[in-house]
């Protein structure tokens, strides 16, 4: 019996196999947002306070 | 017995080409897949901090119904510094320095100036305190300058400070605790 069709007949059914899943593949990748990645930067603006003091001074004398 | 004509390809070796090129597409688009986006996140925190470089103003001796002032320079003004990274907001307040005339009062006053000689003009002058005001009473903290910048180099103000002794003042030694408090703007 030959052999060579039984061969070429599952060939084919892999090939096509392969190439279904191929194209699914670059499909669904194509339809994904093109963005490969995300860089997020947040300001944190805690409420916070700082303090100094000074002194004023004067000497006060009667006329 | 297949024909098959001289020049054409054998289906066999037609399906292994195709399928060595599918298959190489199908990696690539699986590859492509398999690709992982991530998310970075970076926080900066903010920092807010002043000081007071010059923290001292000394008017020396007075007479009853004298005035002194900071604007000739002699004292020299107080000078608030942002040593933050963030542009602020400053408040100021004081104890009453005359026991006759509480805060506020005409006899006891204050503006933001720009620094001289300094680093020009560092903060919002349209929205912030430049002309002489009574000072605001220890209780009472109220915004005198506005957007004080927190660049190297530009990042300062002077507040000058007015005295008049009332009349009527006892005689002696007087001091005001000045305070200063700076909020991120």
């Amino acid at each position: 019996m030959d052999k060579k069709p039984i061969i070429l007949a599952l060939l084919l059914v892999l090939v096509i196999v392969t190439a279904y899943a191929g194209v699914t593949a670059v499909t669904q990748e194509a339809s994904k947002p093109t963005a490969n990645g995300e860089v997020m930067l947040e300001v944190k603006g805690a409420a916070q306070t700082s303090g100094a003091s000074g002194q004023v001074t004067l000497n006060v004398v009667k006329t | 017995m297949k024909a098959q004509s001289k020049n054409s390809m054998p289906a066999y070796a037609l399906a292994g080409v195709t399928a060595i090129v599918v298959a190489v597409i199908a990696i690539a688009g699986l590859n492509a897949l398999g690709m992982v986006s991530g998310t970075a996140t970076v926080t900066v925190q903010s920092s807010v901090a002043i000081s007071m470089p010059v923290n001292s103003i000394n008017f020396g001796t007075l007479y009853e119904g004298g005035t002194n002032n900071t604007l000739g320079t002699v004292p020299v003004p107080f000078k608030v510094q942002n040593d933050g990274n963030v542009k602020l907001n400053v408040t100021i307040n004081a104890t009453n320095i005359f026991t006759s005339a509480p805060n506020p009062v005409s006899n006891y006053q204050y503006m933001a100036n720009v620094s001289v000689p300094g680093e020009g003009t560092c903060f919002d002058i349209t929205q912030s305190t430049t002309t002489l005001t009574n000072m605001p009473a220890s209780n009472n903290p109220t915004k005198f300058l506005t957007y004080l910048n927190d660049t190297n180099g530009c990042d300062d103000a002077e507040i000058e400070v007015q005295v008049t002794v009332p009349v009527g003042e006892s005689a002696g030694a007087k001091t005001s605790t000045v305070t200063l408090i700076g909020s991120q703007a």
